[in-house]
């Protein structure tokens, strides 16, 4: 069964000392690092070498340091669609997680870079972005959904709908919100159709779809 | 060869005209010459005519000139040669023209005749005219002083044109002329004297007419008509006028002796003259003109120099105080700075006599002395006379001796200063035109003191910036020690506490890494938002409309971005706009008890326009002390832009700042 073949992946990052941390946790639960990059320029060419499932890289990566590792991660997503990108960040800016996105919601992750230390929580992320999922920070997730705003629908959401939602656009399914929430999935599916009712958005079978909607609702900052 | 014929071939190819006389006192022949000179045509038509009643048969003033006192035909008589050094002949048309005339016997075989040879006395006066208008031209092309060509001038034409007394007056103002060059034997009125003009004398009426003008002085009353007669024996008056720049600048008469009035000529031969005096006078104008100008650009770069050099104000105001005295001819000069309370302050202050007005003296700026006028008006001005002006800036004055006073404005960056003042303690006032001189000068000053200003102002910046730079490193360090540090000591002691406590208590040494794990997380927070907060990652990759988003997602106040422009522009301008607006949020936070606010960023091709505006109490004003807006004004304004603030209370506040993007 294709989703339990090893998850290949290719690892970019300069600090040697994170380097081997990231490349440790990803090993010890059972992803295969096929290639490891120290410049953004290596990564590249490694991703396109390898086709792995997923590039965990950090944002900041010679030359030119800045985000230059989430310039890498954008010309891999385009130029090929079936490799998930989760870009590390110490940065915790909105915009730079939705540029990442973009206009497609799969295979894309963007969390903050000590996120790495929580094991579960970081591979558990690694795996829904290689299988084409979406993982977004939670703290940034939160500075959209938490902006302070003048009125408009978020404000009218109640404080579960508020956390439904923030784990809608983290990326979660609804089977992982339930167990998160510990609620049933019929409960969250309750809470999905109000939430997409206040908010005057269609709702879409489709997961990835879904984030997307919920994203470019918060981008806009009403 | 008769004597008759070999006499007429000499006389033929003599130049002077020469004409011979029978015993009867009838023409016997004329030379052409003669001829020539008379207004006749052909010899035939003298010949055989009695001479005296041709040619001599009157005096100039039409009175008949009898034959029996004619002295011309007397060597026929007397045998005795005769020379008169005057006199008149008639030509065929009945003019007359003056004539030096010799007469000597002739003995012919027919009897004693004579032989009458004569000089044109015009003509010999204008070649004599030709060559002393020749040599006044030369004088006056050489650059001399009007005062020498005024004294030349009358010497050649009394000279030339044969007249006894030549004066030159200047026209004064009121009324007043004044002999300036003159020329003759016996003259009652030496250069420097000065006479009311009235309406019978010649100058009198040239200067009311500006055209030339004849007098009889039997006819005209008063003093100087006396006095020319007795002392001179002056009885006629010929004036014509010395015009400069389209107006009567001065007569120049010719005043005669003798029983008739000067020749119809005279006006036309005076003429002559008077264009090449008004030549000279001209020329001496414009030289003078070019030396003030040469005179006040030396004094003026001098001046430049030192406020391009930045020197001192107080260097810089004593020189033109001085530089001005010396080139206007004031006795007095002083700088005046006008204060906000009213007051004027002397800042400076330079005179030939120690009547300026000593630095630091303070006196209202009010009534009527020049500073009030120049004030008042912004412009130029002058007072010419002190006297009688009440208010204690003209009592003062008047104290130290200043009668009259012009004055410039001092104006920087839109507003009067002050004033530069000059004055004089002579009873004339200083000439026209003399305060737009001063002007200047009052501009050099502005300079000056806009320079002063500029670097005061650019220097309390640099202090203010190398103080904010400080404060926000002293900021910086407590931040560090009461955050990220404070965070990872108390995780050290945790991760310590737990290693000895992990042999003999796990479940302790558990919870100790659980919360050295905590606090570590909460100083790697900090950390990051520290960063972001000296200068967030985001504006160097994306630029200020995404920093600006970031900005905002922290604040907790809805703050529309709806009107951000996404351009690149400069790095420094970028982390001074940023720097700004977030300042102005924090200022809007902390102060002005807003709603919501609004950031709105405009990148044109060379002007960057950000603005931030809330809804708040306003009232928000530069404080000059503090590091609020004038610190944001100093940060625009390092980069040439300009920081403006609209609070009125009660509607909120707007921040503009305009920057050039070079």
């Amino acid at each position: 069964m294709a989703d339990q073949a090893v998850i290949r992946v290719v690892v970019g990052e300069d600090q040697p000392l994170v380097r081997e941390g990231v490349i440790r946790v990803l090993e010890r639960a059972g992803f295969e690092v096929v290639g490891v990059a120290a410049d953004a320029d290596d990564l590249a060419r490694k991703a396109r070498a390898h086709h792995p499932d997923v590039v965990v890289t950090d944002i900041r990566m010679p030359p030119g340091e800045a985000d230059a590792g989430l310039q890498a991660a954008l010309a891999i997503r385009r130029d090929d669609p079936a490799t998930g990108v989760l870009v590390l960040s110490q940065y915790l800016e909105t915009r730079y997680a939705l540029d990442l996105v973009g206009e497609r919601a799969e295979g894309v992750g963007y969390l903050l870079k000590d996120r790495v230390g929580d094991v579960p929580a970081f591979t558990d992320a690694v795996r829904r972005v290689a299988r084409g999922g979406s993982a977004l920070d939670p703290a940034v997730v939160e500075r959209m959904v938490g902006r302070p705003r003048d009125g408009g629908p978020i404000a009218e959401l109640t404080a579960r709908e508020r956390e439904v939602l923030s784990l809608m656009a983290e990326g979660l399914s609804n089977q992982a919100i339930a167990e998160r929430l510990v609620i049933t999935v019929a409960g969250v599916e309750r809470h999905v159709t109000r939430i997409f009712g206040k908010l005057d958005l269609h709702q879409t079978p489709e997961h990835h779809r879904r984030v997307l909607a919920v994203l470019q609702y918060l981008r806009t900052g009403r | 060869m008769t004597d008759d014929a070999f006499l007429r071939s000499i006389l033929d190819t003599v130049a002077q005209p020469v004409w011979v006389v029978d015993h009867d006192g009838r023409i016997r022949f004329a030379n052409p010459e003669a001829v020539r000179a008379l207004g006749y045509d052909d010899v035939a038509e003298l010949s055989g005519k009695p001479s005296h009643e041709t040619i001599h048969y009157k005096h100039p003033d039409g009175s008949p000139f009898p034959v029996n006192d004619c002295p011309m035909l007397r060597p026929r008589l007397d045998g005795e040669a005769i020379h008169e050094d005057e006199d008149w002949f008639v030509r065929r048309d009945g003019s007359m023209f003056p004539v030096e005339y010799w007469s000597a016997p002739l003995e012919m075989p027919d009897g004693r005749g004579a032989v009458v040879a004569f000089t044109d006395l015009e003509d010999r006066r204008r070649t004599a005219q030709t060559s002393a208008l020749r040599r006044v031209a030369t004088l006056v092309a050489q650059g001399a002083a009007p005062a020498d060509v005024f004294a030349v001038v009358a010497k050649e034409v009394a000279h030339s044109l044969g007249f006894a007394l030549i004066s030159i007056v200047r026209l004064e103002p009121e009324g007043i002329a004044t002999q300036v060059g003159v020329w003759g034997e016996q003259n009652p009125f030496p250069v420097g004297t000065s006479w009311r003009l009235d309406a019978h004398g010649v100058s009198g009426q040239v200067a009311r007419t500006g055209r030339p003008a004849r007098v009889d002085y039997a006819d005209v009353p008063g003093e100087i008509a006396a006095t020319l007669a007795r002392d001179a024996g002056i009885r006629w008056a010929v004036g014509v006028p010395i015009v400069l720049d389209g107006g009567v600048w001065g007569v120049m008469m010719a005043l005669s002796t003798g029983p008739t009035p000067q020749p119809e000529t005279t006006e036309a031969r005076l003429a002559g003259f008077t264009e090449l005096v008004a030549t000279a006078l001209a020329n001496t104008h414009a030289r003078d003109e070019l030396r003030r100008l040469a005179d006040e650009q030396s004094a003026l770069r001098c001046v430049a120099t030192l406020v391009a050099r930045g020197a001192a104000s107080r260097e810089v105001f004593d020189a033109v105080c001085e530089e001005t005295g010396r080139l206007i001819d004031a006795t007095s000069v002083n700088l005046a700075h006008f204060t906000s309370d009213g007051i004027n302050l002397t800042m400076a202050g330079w005179s030939l006599h120690g009547t300026h007005v000593p630095p630091g003296t303070q006196l209202p700026l009010d009534g009527f002395a020049i500073n009030e006028l120049v004030a008042r008006k912004r412009a130029p001005g002058r007072v010419d006379t002190y006297e009688g002006v009440p208010e204690r800036l003209a009592a003062r004055l008047r104290e130290l001796g200043i009668k009259s006073e012009v004055g410039a404005p001092v104006v920087v960056d839109g507003h009067v200063w002050g004033a530069l003042i000059a004055g004089t303690d002579e009873p004339d006032p200083l000439p026209v035109g003399a305060e737009y001189r001063v002007a200047s000068f009052a501009e050099l000053i502005a300079t000056a003191v806009s320079n002063a200003t500029a670097r005061a102002e650019l220097m309390a910046s640099r202090a203010r910036t190398v103080a904010a730079a400080d404060a926000a490193r002293r900021r910086l360090a407590r931040d560090l020690h009461d955050g990220a540090q404070q965070d990872l000591v108390n995780v050290v002691i945790d991760l310590q506490l737990a290693q000895q406590a992990w042999d003999d208590d796990i479940a302790r040494a558990r919870a100790l890494v659980d919360r050295a794990t905590e606090q570590s997380q909460v100083g790697v927070d900090g950390l990051r938002e520290l960063a972001a907060g000296i200068h967030p990652e985001i504006l160097t990759s994306r630029g200020l409309a995404a920093a600006i988003e970031g900005l905002v997602e922290r604040l907790p106040m809805p703050v529309d971005t709806h009107e951000l422009a996404e351009g690149r522009v400069a790095q420094e301008i970028e982390a001074s706009v940023y720097f700004l607006v977030s300042e102005a949020l924090t200022n809007v936070i902390k102060h002005a008890k807003a709603q919501s606010a609004r950031v709105r960023l405009a990148i044109d091709p060379d002007v960057l326009t950000v603005e931030v505006s809330d809804d708040g109490v306003g009232g928000a004003h530069a404080d000059p002390g503090g590091s609020g807006l004038t610190g944001l004004s100093d940060r625009i304004g390092a980069l040439d832009g300009t920081l403006s603030v609209d609070s009125r209370a009660g509607s909120g506040t707007t921040l503009r700042a305009v920057v050039p993007l070079a």
